[in-house]
């Protein structure tokens, strides 16, 4: 066949692919030459190309003659599919903000999509939507404008420009021609700005706008315990010219002290939302303490149940608690003591509602049962992520923070949560009579909730789109990273030996690049030592591996969850540990 | 505000191999990383270990970064610049606006080594190392920066300088795009993994940054920093006068730790006019220091007159404090719970010791002016070196309960004693 006559061939596959993409029926004829289509087609962001290559495995298997070419089409390739993935998903008014911080990971300056020309002026996405994206309804269109912050959308149409206050810098202008050459992240730090001094771009957060509501909600019941009659004169006098934060406080210290004639709905609206009084914290020695005290206390709470039996395996030397406040998070895993870091202000926020102190915390074994059941959802949910850190460690690969992680560890939670809500009274009373003051408890009834209803498939979206929107799905992360590797591993090639050799033996090691979330792997590649580079390239081309697991890990989540439902979870019917 | 043009030196090139590039304000947008070719002036030969590395971390994005601060100060250390045997780096992330206060944002960060120069107006430094991971709030970001130095500048001795907005126990470098900032546990882990890639403590820690000069905030760097140097209140705009800081420094490169704490604090306070205040920390002494707060603290709270005086709102009130109000002069605090009639033999004996430790042990050098007139709030009344947490009504348990202070000391035992005293 002449060159002319596959060009020409390869032309039209590619517009094939532009128009539908290829099935089943496409990978026919010569590998080598779709792999050429599908190069042209990805190069044009052909996300239709993407899955097709994706599925294609001997087109694959031929790009794997050349490991750099291979990597980078694959990253463009998952970045392509992660996108419509992405945006397949149900998105509207109320999700808008979700998508904002989905869209913000992935269009941004030297990601996949942006090389590709889907960003990084977020307006590039609309192009794109026209092209690969022309029938989706008008309201998911809306909510991409206003997920990217459009001009228009923020703004208006009847200015371009803005005139605001940034700190000490004083007044700035924004010009709709700036706004239009700025990331995602940079338009959302000027909304931040402008939060603070006007309260209708609270829309654009939706932490901040909870948050604000939370407040107005507790404003409202500290002005009706004021005006209830209930307050003496003098208890009146003591909370005059306090400022908010402090009434609330001594509201709960008066509540505590004397016999105040409120509801107990009112009373837990303010003794939720208050700082601790001085008996109610848990200082240092006493937290070690009840740490000590939950490691039992929660793995009693856990047996029995096929989730909690799943989480203690993670533990063959016993669970591992400790209590300490932990910033922004009800828990966190410690990988470096292989730990969980219960969080000392969610269990005060709880003892303060129960009319619990420290000291009659310690002193009483049912006060930490109580606890215990309260938190255990956490302490499966943290389970998670260790037996994910223990698993990458035997493999010996790179651990990438993704959403999958996420949904690994919230569908266990959410088993849990459901079985002990079915078969646990207090645990379900617990909960339940927390779920109006506690956000913690809230939250693990959601999850528990939508993991029932939705099945692990809908709560898989579930959890992309509402709880972890601001991490990246495993595809992007890889995406972005093998295209970082790569082009890095392809500068080394020239580069001066010595200068090499001197970044090979001084830069940053395999521990310390294993730590690395996505993003700081990406920006840091130019430091770390070309055999690492090699190495996460190599994981990160076999996302296979990372994919088996949490397959396999979902497949068990959902036969649990189908015992439970038929009544055959038996208690202590532990689920085997993955091993994969 | 001035424009802020980056310039390579043709001379620092020629001397360093670089590429020059000269980008407008407008264009400083990094180069992909993969682009970045230029080698660092030690990376392709067996560096030679100089006598001092000073790394600073200049979180521009924000509005000091638009104020100009930030290139004001990179243009003060240029003109010292490093030396054979003093080499100083510069991490560097910014937002600005240009000369019509249009907003602009630079997108990522670029190490500089900074070299000589005449012009107080324009960076000439070279570029050694540019990355897109521009979030200047992460203690991540910092490790690397300083890493990064170790690596390709290796020296005897390291300085570290974290210039941004600080906040005292709420944290230091703020980042207003990502949103980000470094909490005081985090500083402390992250200093600690800086001394550990270093292989020793860092000799000097110092904040070019509010309100960082807190028992809390030194303790927590413990043991990653030998001297820790800060300030009570607010920093002048200006900041730390670097150019002669740098100068005495390469005029006479074998002074250590301490000498070089004292002359930050001697010079910081020399290039103001009033309200100022800075000192330097012996961190080897902070353990002797806790048990001798300890033991003031177990001497008021086993005497309830006293610590009924202590506590008492009017006595706290009067202590001398900075812009945030439940950070307080410590020596002031012991003068008037001591000068208290309510407070025992035990108190004032314990006190006195106390007292005497922070000034003759604890404190290599400690500066203050005179306070000038508040924008907003009460000036502080005495400035003696070292600030600690005294809150009005509400103990922050959150934040508080974070700190190594807090588990090892008995300070956040005394403060719940001290709000339920204040609760009667």
């Amino acid at each position: 066949m002449s060159a002319a006559a596959r060009t020409a061939r390869i032309t039209a596959t590619a517009a094939v692919l532009l128009v539908c993409g290829l099935r089943a029926g496409a990978a026919e004829g010569d590998p080598a030459d779709r792999l050429a289509a599908y190069e042209l087609a990805i190069a044009s962001a052909n996300p239709a190309a993407a899955a097709a290559y994706l599925r294609d495995g001997e087109a694959r298997e031929l790009a794997q003659a050349d490991p750099r070419k291979s990597a980078e089409l694959l990253g463009k390739a998952e970045a392509l599919k992660d996108l419509k993935d992405l945006l397949n998903m149900d998105w509207d008014d109320a999700k808008v903000n979700q998508l904002n911080k989905s869209l913000a990971i992935r269009i941004d300056v030297e990601k996949p999509l942006s090389l590709l020309g889907v960003g990084p002026e977020p307006e590039k996405l609309l192009s794109w939507l026209v092209r690969y994206a022309p029938r989706y309804p008008a309201a998911k269109k809306a909510a991409v404008r206003k997920a990217i912050r459009q001009w228009e959308v923020v703004f208006g149409t009847m200015t371009d420009t803005r005139t605001m206050k940034w700190g000490q810098a004083g007044w700035q202008n924004i010009t709709k021609a700036n706004w239009e050459g700025m990331v995602l992240r940079e338009r959302n730090a000027v909304i931040e700005k402008l939060i603070a001094r006007d309260p209708s771009f609270l829309i654009y957060n939706d932490e901040r706008l909870a948050a604000e509501k939370d407040r107005v909600a507790v404003a409202a019941a500290l002005i009706q315990v004021k005006n209830s009659g209930a307050l003496s004169p003098a208890q009146l006098s003591q909370l005059s010219g306090k400022s908010f934060d402090d009434q609330l406080y001594l509201l709960g210290n008066m509540f505590d002290n004397s016999d105040i004639a409120v509801s107990q709905d009112l009373k837990n609206k303010i003794n939720s939302a208050r700082s601790s009084l001085p008996g109610e914290v848990l200082p240092y020695q006493q937290r070690q303490l009840l740490g000590g005290m939950l490691n039992t206390a929660v793995t009693k709470e856990l047996s029995g149940t096929q989730a909690g039996a799943r989480a203690l395996s993670a533990f063959p030397g016993g669970l591992k608690i400790t209590v300490a406040p932990v910033q922004g998070a009800y828990s966190r895993y410690d990988a470096s003591t292989g730990g969980i870091v219960l969080d000392s202000e969610t269990i005060q926020q709880y003892m303060r509602v129960k009319g619990y102190t420290a000291d009659s915390l310690m002193r009483s074994p049912e006060q930490v049962a109580e606890i215990a059941k309260y938190m255990s959802p956490a302490v499966v949910y943290e389970s998670a992520h260790k037996m994910q850190a223990d698993w990458a460690v035997s493999r010996g690969i790179y651990l990438p923070q993704v959403q999958e992680n996420e949904i690994e560890a919230m569908s266990l939670e959410g088993l849990y949560t459901t079985e002990k809500m079915q078969k646990d009274r207090k645990f379900k009373d617990i909960l339940t009579s927390s779920r109006e003051f506690s956000s913690y408890a809230a939250k693990k009834m959601d999850v528990g909730t939508q993991y029932q209803k939705r099945g692990s498939k809908g709560f898989a979206i579930t959890v992309r789109q509402l709880y972890s929107a601001g991490l990246p799905s495993l595809s992007t992360a890889a995406a972005h990273v093998l295209g970082a590797v790569t082009s890095e591993l392809e500068r080394r090639e020239t580069m001066p030996a010595a200068e090499k050799s001197a970044l090979d033996s001084g830069g940053l090691s395999l521990s310390e690049t294993l730590e690395m979330s996505p993003e700081e792997l990406a920006y840091s590649v130019k430091e770390i030592q070309t055999p690492v580079l090699v190495k996460i390239q190599g994981d990160l081309s076999n996302l296979g591996t990372y994919r088996s697991r949490y397959a396999a890990s979902d497949r068990q989540g959902r036969k649990s969850l189908k015992a439970l439902e038929r009544g055959t979870a038996s208690a202590g019917a532990a689920v085997p540990p993955l091993t994969i | 505000m001035k424009r802020l043009w980056l310039t390579l030196a043709a001379l620092a090139a020629l001397s360093t191999g670089l590429v020059a590039e000269d980008a407008p304000f407008g264009a400083l947008t990094l180069p992909s990383p993969a682009s970045v070719s230029a080698p660092s002036p030690a990376a392709a030969a067996v560096p030679a270990e100089r006598e001092w590395l000073v790394l600073v971390f200049i979180n521009g994005v924000n509005d000091l970064g638009m104020l100009g601060d930030a290139e004001k100060d990179i243009n003060e250390m240029e003109a010292v610049g490093s030396t054979d045997k003093v080499a100083v780096l510069a991490e560097y992330g910014l937002m600005g606006s240009d000369d019509d206060s249009n907003l602009r944002f630079q997108r990522g960060t670029k190490t500089l080594y900074i070299t000589r120069d005449e012009d107080p107006e324009e960076i000439t430094s070279p570029v050694i190392y540019s990355s897109n991971d521009s979030d200047m709030g992460s203690a991540a970001n910092l490790v690397r920066f300083a890493r990064r130095g170790l690596r390709l500048y290796p020296a005897r001795k390291l300085a570290v300088v974290v210039w941004n907005h600080g906040a005292g126990l709420q944290g230091i470098s703020f980042d207003d795009v990502s949103r980000n900032h470094i909490e005081i546990d985090s500083l402390g882990r992250a200093m600690e993994e800086i001394s550990r890639a270093a292989g020793r403590k860092i000799d000097v820690f110092a904040t070019d940054a509010c309100r960082m000069q807190m028992a809390e905030v030194a303790y927590e760097l413990r043991n990653a920093a030998s001297v820790v140097v800060g300030s009570e209140e607010t920093i002048s705009d200006a900041g730390y006068p670097y150019a002669p800081i740098l100068r005495r420094l390469a005029a006479n490169p074998s002074m250590n730790a301490e000498r070089l704490g004292a002359l930050i604090v001697d010079e910081y306070i020399a290039s103001c006019s009033d309200n100022a205040t800075l000192s330097a920390v012996r961190t080897a002494a902070l353990p002797t220091f806790v048990k001798a707060l300890d033991n003031w603290v177990s001497a008021i709270r086993s005497d309830p007159a006293a610590l009924a005086a202590a506590s008492d709102k009017t006595l706290t009130d009067s202590v001398s404090h900075f812009s945030n109000k439940d950070s307080k002069d410590l020596v002031d605090y012991i003068d008037k719970v001591d000068a208290s009639p309510r407070a025992g033999g035990r108190v004032r004996v314990a006190g006195a010791a106390l007292r005497n430790y922070i000034s003759g042990a604890l404190l290599i050098r400690s500066g203050a002016l005179p306070a000038g007139p508040p924008p907003d709030g009460d000036p502080y009344t005495a400035a003696n070196g070292l600030a600690v947490y005294i809150p009005d009504l509400r103990y922050a348990s959150d934040n508080y309960e974070r700190l190594a202070f807090a588990a090892d000391s008995l300070w956040d035992d005394y403060l719940l004693d001290m709000m339920r005293e204040r609760l009667k």
